[in-house]
């Protein structure tokens, strides 16, 4: 860097200068008080001062004005800067950029001014803004080395880069000495290291967070990766949604085509069931219509036997009709021959005795023919019983055949009752076990969702002991820090560069020093060592050594303390004593540490409780998180056992164990499927007792119809009984006797009407008898022509009743052949066979059980169509989703991701290896000496050498450019030792180096003014060497101390020697001063 | 070998699986680049099959491309290709799959500039079930993937062979046969599908692997693999079938070509000698995910990481290996003698190490590659 033109106005005491410097040695040289300080000030101002900073009240012109300051320097052949600062108010503040020194753009304005400006300079002072910034012109020890004060010169000897705001000054500092470093080796290692660092990290030591930086590039390419793949991811579980919902649906589709399928079995069965009951009882109601029907042809048949014997009975009736006409023919054949004989006797007998006769035998045959009318009386009385008897009978028998088939048909009804009856207790025991098994299913449910509950209800009582541990452990530990009042890290370092500071400080109070008392009358001496305490001194011609003070106490004379080291030396070590005093010691106390590696050690313990804090907090606060997580299931608790005690109370005791050995049977998974094998047992149980009560009705009507015709029966057997009474035999026979009986009783009485008639006719006389014998013979005859007529009538009518009984049996066998008995009766065997073969159900079926049975079959047809509508939209869903494609591209970018994270590891344990290892590196070095300090050490020295003619030896610096002691004849001792102008001179050797390995330029104002003229003769030579390196700016007024005295310039114009590297400006011609008038006011 | 039997009465090129427009986020973007790359280079070795054997048809079984809207680039180069091929009397037909399903806006729609760089004779199958006479004596089947999911059997839906049909009849679907992990949700292909719609031969496509499905079919229905493999692990992949149908109902005899390029391969090393021998071999057409598991003193170390950056390559260099994965996160540095790789160190160096090797805890992982760039950069820098 270096200095290019520089233009004040109205700065403090400087109205108006502008100057343009050379690149070399520029010698500023005026009298006292013209302003040159304030000129080197105002550069000062210019690059450090930010515009509205407190301290520009310091700058103000004395004559009024806003103090202006405009500054153009280079940092580089290309790179020219103009910087612009008005100190007034507000002020204002602009930084230019210039590739050429000719065309200028704006770079910054305002605080970006002082910010850019820092970057650029890398003097240890942080840009503006944040906390724990100085106020006032920040300082730094670059800055105090390059642009330092003319007061306070040798000042820069008692800093050190300790104090610097942030490290870019050691980092700059650190670069331009490794050239000089020891070891090329370790330059070039470090190097190396420290390049790739540079790459990752920022000079504050974070990992870099432009996009070129390693970690940022894959931190990038890692979260785009886990970007992609929780888009695919979720495209994943929808993909796998969708197929859960197909497989699930589908699942259920089969199982409702099972379950239509099996329905539509059932209806079948059922409907087969059906249709062999229908044709049982088609078959068993065709086979009763075919025993009916022979039933009926052979009560025909019996009917044409009676017709038969009825016949006969006609046959032997138109017989004896014939008989009788025969008889009545020989009848009238004698009552001709009567006839002719009574004529014969009539004429004979005309005598009184046969007459009398007559009479008597009339009277006989009065009697019998009265007792034939009453025997015929009776039999026709006996024989409307008989025939009454016989329809009787009839009813009967057909009123017992009707109640034997209904008590068949009853029979029947009540085993199909009883069979279904226990069909009905068996699907109602099954549906009980079901159901019970439902119960036991859900109580089971239950128990397991008590048994989680309980489980997570344990787990949150464990999480909450847990994070109450953890929570009790964090307070204990928050407790002990806050008990042990343990400084930061920071501070700690802080203490330890501050008792370092007082240990340089005591070191260089601590040189030495020997006192020699030779006492020229008897005195009684006390001496007390660097503090000690006072002991009287026994041999006082002896030597008093001490470290840093001796003080001897001259009883009642004096006491005389000497002190080694420079007044400065004790001022410094003073106060950082009492700042150790002060912030050290109590530090120190608070936490019981001896010193600074125990509280070293105290932090790391307090570090590691707070860790420890930090994660036994974390640990309370995730067991609180999982707590909660469980506590609504474990709330659950008191609910679930309440709803278990509900329903083991209403399973009741014994249930339960049976429910137990039940389900023991069934294979694994019952629990799944028992839901719907109850509702298909209920089912079952419904159809049965559908069935049931479709039988029982059945059952009461054949009941009903049985009483109905057991009371007929009853009725008949009791007309049968009464009418039965007082026949001797089967009413058939009694009839057909009594039949019989009336025909002889009917015969019996014709004779004696016919006797009473002949012998009504013998009573006369016996010529009237004659008479009345030929006219009755005649009559007889007559009578027996008339019954001759009568019988051939009647055996004309017999013959005719039998002709036409006969004709009656001949159309009635007839109607009983056409009737086909036994095509009847093989009829009724074949429908019996073929009863017999018709299968038969396994029970019973009615049209309700197959219409419930079709109803659960439509049902289930439903069903499979609704979720056959499901599974297409499922389907239609599936194929919106990703599938495959996505697990395939989810895998890629998980392999991808994996790679990223290897590489990630890989990337930052190699940056942090090389960061671990540059600062290795470091440490070591610094621990030795540093290269810092040894390569700057050793230039300054050699010179320092040079310049006192080998008075000292050497002079070290430490890692942080402290001036720790100069070698004197092999001995340490503290620069403090050195006389003000060597101090100074030392000082300026120090900076020159310094801005030598910067290749910075250099403002030395009026730092030799101390000088001897010998030495700053070398100097005169020295500065003009380092001239042709870097720029350097003295603002002097010895011009002769610099300049030969054919170079000063003798007009107003600056005078440029040695080829342009030295210039001479005389202020008094550049430097406009406010006016005095104006400076008093 | 052509195959010049003269009882051949079809002969055709059975292709699948370009997945053209691929990416590969697990390498390196230049790796990346080639392997996408490589999908679309193989394809000429895969026309070039065809023009040696002078087949009649190129049957490309679905997932040409690897979504269904790949980037200009991969089907405007796939329509150059073609257009520069000039088969006039060699139809190709392109079956979509399902990473590349025909829908209203994919590359095989109608209205997509792709259709349109299309020279006539190559066809997309676009219709269920479409008929398509490759000869007097041949026809084909075939259907497209509609979604990049699906349950139906595209295979099974083919028509069946109606008696009195001799023609020679060929499938072409895409799916997974019913021995494949997710089949049901991938356009399951039943395993008896060729014989059962009278197929002579069923060409299918999904399966990165060559496959016979199943070996011993009557009717072979075949898996030709994807010409370039896609992945560690995919063994049988890189391969293409010409297929050689003969006259009188004989079985069609399949010719499995290798076309790819690159050979997949997992290989890990658990010794110095074995990574020595690993650089012997001729890797160049390779793609290896090399996994280095031992743990070396210094000097091996050294060795090993010298095999491994001459086989991975540098900037100025092209590696060993074609494409290189490597997994060295189980290489690790034996400090049980570290300090004698340091003996003529300068002083400062052979603290630093000491301390390294020293460190413990947390940072010890990077302390031991701290090591062990110190022991590179001091013995580079010695050099």
């Amino acid at each position: 860097m270096r200095l290019l033109r520089l233009t004040v106005d109205d700065f403090k005491c400087v109205q108006h200068a502008e100057l343009e410097f050379c690149p070399g040695l520029n010698i500023l040289f005026g009298e006292n008080d013209i302003g040159k300080s304030t000129l080197a000030h105002a550069v000062r101002a210019g690059l450090l001062l930010p515009h509205s900073s407190s301290a520009r009240s310091s700058l103000r012109s004395w004559a009024g004005g806003e103090p202006t300051v405009k500054l153009t320097f280079a940092t580089d052949t290309n790179k020219f800067w103009r910087v612009t600062r008005n100190y007034g108010d507000p002020g204002a503040s602009e930084l230019r950029f210039s590739k050429d020194d000719t065309a200028y753009s704006s770079e910054a304005t305002a605080r970006k001014v002082d910010g850019q400006l820092r970057t650029l300079l890398r003097w240890g002072i942080k840009p503006p803004g944040g906390k724990g910034g100085a106020r006032g012109l920040p300082e730094s020890f670059l800055s105090h080395a390059l642009l330092g004060e003319q007061v306070g010169a040798a000042q820069l000897l008692g800093l050190s880069l300790l104090k610097d705001a942030d490290d870019t000054a050691r980092a700059q500092l650190g670069l331009a000495l490794e050239a000089l470093a020891q070891d090329p080796l370790f330059k070039q290692v470090l190097t190396e290291a420290q390049g790739r660092v540079n790459e990752a990290y920022t000079p504050g030591g974070s990992k870099k967070k432009g996009k070129n930086s390693p970690f940022v590039q894959i931190t990038e390419k890692i979260n785009g990766l886990a970007h992609q793949i929780a888009i695919l991811e979720l495209q994943e579980e929808e993909t796998e949604r969708a197929r859960e919902r197909l497989e699930a649906l589908t699942s259920e589709l089969t199982l409702a085509r099972a379950t239509s399928k099996e329905a539509a079995a059932l209806v079948t069965v059922v409907r087969a069931r059906l249709d062999q009951t229908k044709a049982m009882l088609d078959a068993e109601d065709r086979l009763a219509v075919a025993a009916a029907k022979v039933s009926e042809i052979e009560q025909a048949v019996a009917g044409l036997a009676t017709d038969a014997a009825a016949i006969a009975e006609l046959d032997r009736a138109s017989q004896a009709a014939q008989a009788n006409d025969q008889a009545c023919a020989a009848s009238i054949s004698a009552a001709e021959t009567t006839l002719q004989e009574a004529t014969s006797a009539l004429q004979r007998a005309k005598s009184q005795s046969s007459h009398q006769q007559h009479a008597l035998n009339k009277a006989k045959v009065e009697s019998k023919l009265a007792q034939c009318e009453h025997r015929i009386e009776k039999l026709n009385s006996a024989l409307k019983s008989a025939q009454a008897a016989r329809v009787c009978e009839t009813e009967l028998s057909k009123a017992r055949e009707r109640t034997s088939v209904l008590h068949d048909s009853v029979a029947t009804a009540q085993a199909e009752r009883h069979a279904l009856v226990a069909r009905e207790r068996e699907a109602n025991e099954n549906l009980e076990t079901h159901r019970g098994l439902c119960q036991l299913a859900r109580l089971r449910e239950a128990h397991k969702s008590l048994g989680d509950a309980r489980s997570a209800a344990e787990k949150r009582a464990a999480l909450l002991v847990r994070a109450r541990q953890s929570q009790a452990e964090a307070k204990n530990l928050r407790d002990q820090i806050k008990a042990t009042a343990c400084p930061t890290a920071d501070e700690v370092q802080a203490l330890t560069a501050l008792r370092n500071e007082l240990d340089v400080a005591l070191a260089k109070v601590g040189v030495g020093l020997t006192v020699a008392v030779r006492p020229m009358t008897d005195l009684t001496l006390h001496v007390a060592i660097d503090g000690g305490p006072q002991q009287a001194v026994a041999d006082a011609s002896a030597p008093i050594d001490a470290s840093r003070t001796i003080a001897l106490i001259l009883e009642n004379v004096a006491e005389l303390t000497v002190s080694a080291g420079s007044p400065d030396d004790h001022k410094l070590a003073a106060a950082l004593q009492t700042r150790w005093e002060h912030e050290g010691v109590p530090t120190l106390t608070s936490t019981g540490a001896p010193d600074l590696v125990a509280l070293g050690e105290v932090v790391r313990q307090s570090q590691a409780r707070a860790q420890q804090l930090r994660q036994h907090e974390a640990e309370a606060a995730s067991s609180l998180n999982d707590a909660a997580a469980h506590a609504e299931t474990a709330s659950a608790v008191e609910r679930l056992s309440a709803k278990v005690a509900e329903r083991e109370a209403s399973m009741g005791g014994e249930t339960l164990p049976k429910l137990e050995l039940e389900a023991a049977s069934k294979p694994g998974g019952w629990e799944d499927t028992i839901e719907a094998d109850t509702a298909a047992a209920d089912t079952t149980l419904r159809q049965a007792q559908k069935a049931l009560a479709s039988s029982r009705e059945k059952e009461a009507q054949l009941a009903a119809s049985l009483e109905a015709a057991e009371r007929t029966e009853a009725a008949a057997a009791t007309a049968l009984q009464a009418s039965t009474e007082g026949l001797d035999a089967e009413p058939r026979e009694a009839a057909s006797r009594i039949e019989a009986q009336l025909q002889h009783a009917n015969t019996d009485r014709a004779e004696a009407r016919q006797e009473r008639d002949s012998l009504a006719e013998a009573g006369l006389a016996e010529v009237a008898a004659a008479h009345k014998a030929v006219e009755q013979a005649t009559t007889a005859l007559a009578q027996e022509r008339d019954a001759g007529i009568l019988a051939a009538t009647l055996t004309k009518n017999a013959g005719e009743a039998l002709v036409a009984a006969r004709s009656r049996l001949d159309v009635e066998t007839g109607h009983v052949e056409a009737m086909g008995l036994d095509a009847a009766r093989h009829a009724a065997c074949e429908l019996a066979e073929a009863l017999a073969k018709l299968p038969r159900p396994e029970s019973p079926a009615t049209d309700a059980e197959l219409e419930a049975t079709t109803a659960s079959h439509v049902e289930a047809d439903g069903l499979a169509d609704r979720l056959r509508g499901d599974v297409r939209t499922a389907e239609g869903a599936f194929e919106q989703v990703g599938g495959e494609v996505t697990r395939d591209t989810l895998t890629s970018h998980r392999e991808a991701r994996d790679q990223a994270r290897i590489r990630e590891h890989e990337i930052e344990l190699d940056y942090e290896a090389y960061r671990l290892l540059a600062k290795t590196l470091r440490d070591v070095e610094n621990e030795d000496g540093a290269h810092i300090g040894q390569a700057l050490g050793s230039q300054v020295g050699e010179r320092f050498k040079s310049l006192t003619q080998d008075r000292y030896d050497s002079i070290r610096l430490n890692a942080h450019l402290a001036t720790d002691a100069v070698q004197v004849a092999g001995v340490a001792r503290s620069f403090g030792d050195l006389s003000a102008g060597t101090q100074d001179q030392l000082a300026t050797i120090l900076r020159l180096c310094i801005a030598e390995q910067l290749g910075s330029m250099l403002i030395l104002d009026d730092h030799l003014a101390q000088t001897h003229r010998s030495r700053a003769a070398w100097f005169h030579k020295m500065l003009r060497r380092s001239a042709d390196k870097i720029q350097i700016v003295v603002l002097t007024a010895r011009p002769e101390d610099y300049l030969d005295l054919d170079e000063l310039p003798q007009g107003k114009a600056p005078a440029d020697f040695a080829g342009g590297s030295v210039r001479a400006i005389n202020l008094d011609h550049v430097i406009e001063r406010v006016a005095s008038g104006a400076a008093e006011v | 070998m052509p195959e010049v039997d003269e009882d051949v009465a079809l002969k055709f090129v059975h292709t699948a699986d370009w997945h053209l427009g691929k990416d590969f986020p697990a390498f390196e973007q230049a790796d990346r680049d080639q392997l996408t790359r490589a999908r679309l280079d193989v394809l000429d070795r895969v026309f070039g099959l065809a023009e040696r054997n002078r087949v009649h048809a190129v049957l490309c079984a679905g997932d040409l491309f690897d979504s269904p809207n790949p980037s200009k680039n991969w089907w405007q180069a796939l329509a150059d290709k073609f257009n520069r091929l000039a088969w006039t009397d060699r139809p190709v037909f392109l079956l979509p799959g399902n990473h590349d399903p025909l829908t209203a806006t994919s590359v095989y729609s109608q209205e997509h500039g792709f259709r349109k760089a299309l020279p006539p004779w190559v066809h997309v199958i676009e219709d269920d079930n479409q008929e398509v006479e490759l000869s007097e004596e041949a026809v084909l089947y075939a259907s497209p993937c509609r979604s990049q999911s699906g349950q139906s059997d595209l295979a099974m839906g083919l028509p069946q062979r109606q008696s009195g049909d001799t023609r020679i009849r060929i499938g072409l679907v895409h799916g997974s046969t019913f021995d494949m992990p997710g089949y049901q949700m991938n356009f399951p292909i039943s395993r008896t599908a060729a014989a059962d719609r009278g197929l002579d031969y069923l060409a299918i496509g999904d399966t990165h692997a060559f496959r016979h499905v199943p070996p011993d079919a009557s009717v072979p229905t075949i898996y030709p693999s994807a010409p370039e493999p896609t992945s560690f692990g995919e063994t049988e992949a890189g391969y293409a079938a010409v297929v050689f149908v003969k006259r009188l109902g004989r079985k069609p005899r399949v010719h499995k070509e290798r076309v790819a390029r690159w050979t997949w391969q997992d290989r890990t090393c658990r010794s110095l000698p074995e990574l020595e021998q690993l650089r012997l071999e001729d890797l160049t057409d390779h793609v290896v995910r090399l996994s280095v598991e031992m743990s070396l003193p210094t000097d091996e170390y050294g060795r090993a990481e010298e095999i491994l950056s001459d086989l991975q390559g540098t900037n100025a260099k092209h590696g060993k290996v074609g494409i290189l994965q490597l997994d060295r996160s189980s290489l690790d540095l034996d400090i049980t003698n570290v300090e004698t790789a340091f003996e003529n160190a300068p002083d400062v160096l052979r603290r630093a190490a000491e301390r390294l090797r020293n460190t413990t805890g947390e940072a010890a992982p990077a302390a031991r590659r701290a090591l062990y760039h110190l022991y590179r950069l001091s013995r580079d820098g010695a050099r």
